[in-house]
């Protein structure tokens, strides 16, 4: 009973392109249920007030392994929120899909392209 | 068709109100707006790092003055609230699993996302604090 991608249109086993934008939000999701609770809590500086100086930030960010870190958290968190949020404007009353999708998606890629390029000025 | 159809109005924008599992719901869809806002002020700090150290001082100092604390309370207790939801909803979301030639309890399965949660965080405090 594997799925197919030949079955007929309104199939629900029919391939879809919908696992390319739920693939990243449960990814997102997963990551920012795991992680950002924490990372909330050390950017705050309620714990471990120095764990963030620019020292330690710059060193962490100077090198390529925690630039890829930092670039797929974020764009990881970014694409779930805007996922979630265009698939929710409907229901906070924000009807028109065409623009709100847009303005999601948009925001995501746009915060993606601004976190490599300062990332890379880093 | 009736001439005067009975149609249940909806408000459009308060629907949700009125009922606690439509409230709950719409909190937790909402969570992602935190998400998103702590996104923008995570990429701030990226630009102010790459600018040196007077500017990165400076947006460090912002983050951890009462109001950023402030802000970053209402973010993280959102975050908190992604974080259970999630977790509740994590044996509805993934396929059935097998041990020992039972199903894994629904239980189980958030449990172990508890015990890695804790896990996680304590790795990355850790990580980042004493490191």
């Amino acid at each position: 009973m594997a799925a197919s991608s030949h079955a007929p249109s309104g199939d629900p086993r029919r391939a879809s392109h919908k696992a390319l934008v739920w693939l990243p939000f449960a990814a997102g999701g997963m990551l920012a249920a795991f992680i950002v609770p924490v990372m909330v809590l050390l950017t705050t500086g309620l714990v471990f007030p120095n764990a963030l100086s620019y020292e330690r930030a710059h060193a962490f960010a100077d090198n390529y392994l925690g630039k890829l870190v930092l670039f797929g958290v974020l764009v990881a968190l970014m694409w779930h929120a805007a996922h979630r949020l265009r698939i929710t404007a409907h229901d906070f009353g924000i009807r028109n899909d065409l623009v709100i999708r847009h303005a999601c998606y948009w925001a995501a890629a746009v915060g993606s392209v601004l976190t490599l390029v300062f990332l890379l000025a880093i | 068709m009736a001439r005067r159809p009975y149609i249940r109005e909806v408000p459009r924008f308060s629907w949700w109100a009125k009922k606690h599992v439509y409230t709950t719901y719409m909190l937790r869809e909402a969570t992602c707006i935190a998400i998103a806002v702590y996104c923008g002020l995570l990429i701030v700090g990226l630009i102010r790092l790459s600018q040196g150290e007077a500017a990165y001082g400076a947006y460090l100092a912002a983050m951890q003055s009462p109001v950023g604390i402030a802000v970053q309370i209402v973010i993280g207790l959102f975050a908190l609230y992604h974080t259970i939801t999630w977790f509740t909803l994590a044996p509805k979301g993934i396929p059935p699993m097998r041990f020992g030639g039972e199903r894994v309890k629904p239980q189980a399965i958030v449990a172990a996302h508890y015990v890695g949660w804790a896990g996680v965080s304590a790795v990355v405090l850790l990580f980042v604090g004493l490191v």
